[in-house]
């Protein structure tokens, strides 16, 4: 079964960024962005975020 | 992809385009959203604005051209007229240039009342890829102080692109309309 997790690239920490849109709103990106914000900026097509596909065998249980 | 009906109401039509213009860097620009093909919101790294520069009054023109087939692109061009020389208008002409090789963006707002983005759009589309990397600049002193036409600057901002100009939604509009925008240097 797989699941989604939205990632910060590194490059990005540190940056503080601002939406201009209905409403106006700044994000300081850190490790520990909640992953609402970074879906999002992901949603806005903000290029700091990539979605990891992460994928778990549950049939693998030796 | 189906081609969707295309069927305005009657509207009156006036050509020409408002006189500032707002220019900021491409890099200075990190998304664009577009809501059902309107910019809906703009990224920009915290602190950064785009710069109002105001031209003559009907001294703003855009015009583009291009031809497709299975593949294509259009040159697009917006073309401001300046009055006169002047050491201001010499440093924005030098600060623009220096800003070409990564690119420009422009806001411009039509007679009709639309604002437009032009050189960034949806990261689907060009994102910030294809900004305006181009600026043809001409300058004509006249002859006689009775030459109307002349003592002015003319810059051109050139880019080539698949994708047209982007509207910009309501709310960002009338943010615009009213010097409100967050993302416009309205000092």
């Amino acid at each position: 079964m797989a699941g989604k997790k939205l990632t910060l690239l590194p490059e990005w920490v540190g940056q503080t960024v601002t939406v201009f849109g209905a409403p106006t709103v700044s994000y300081e990106l850190t490790n520990d962005t909640p992953q609402e914000v970074l879906q999002l900026l992901l949603e806005i097509e903000h290029p700091a975020v990539t979605i990891t596909t992460t994928k778990r065998d549950e049939h693998n249980e030796g | 992809m189906p081609i969707s009906k295309y069927f305005p109401t009657c509207a009156k039509n006036i050509p020409g385009n408002s006189n500032v213009i707002m220019l900021a860097p491409i890099g200075d620009i990190t998304s664009i959203t577009e809501t059902t093909g309107k910019v809906s919101a703009i990224t920009m790294p915290t602190g950064k604005k785009f710069s109002r520069v105001r031209a003559q009054v009907d001294g703003v023109q855009y015009t583009s051209e291009g031809t497709f087939g299975t593949s294509g692109a259009e040159t697009q061009n917006l073309i401001a007229d300046f009055a006169g020389r002047s050491t201001e208008l010499e440093k924005l002409k030098q600060e623009i240039i220096a800003e070409l090789p990564c690119g420009v963006a422009l806001i411009h707002r039509d007679n009709n009342g639309k604002w437009w983005m032009v050189g960034a759009n949806a990261a689907s589309k060009d994102g910030v890829s294809r900004p305006i990397n181009k600026l043809q600049v001409a300058f004509d002193s006249g002859r006689a102080i009775t030459d109307e036409d002349a003592s002015k600057a003319t810059f051109t901002f050139t880019r080539t692109s698949a994708y047209g100009p982007v509207e910009f939604d309501a709310t960002l509009s009338s943010g615009l309309d009213a010097g409100t925008a967050a993302f416009v240097d309205w000092t």
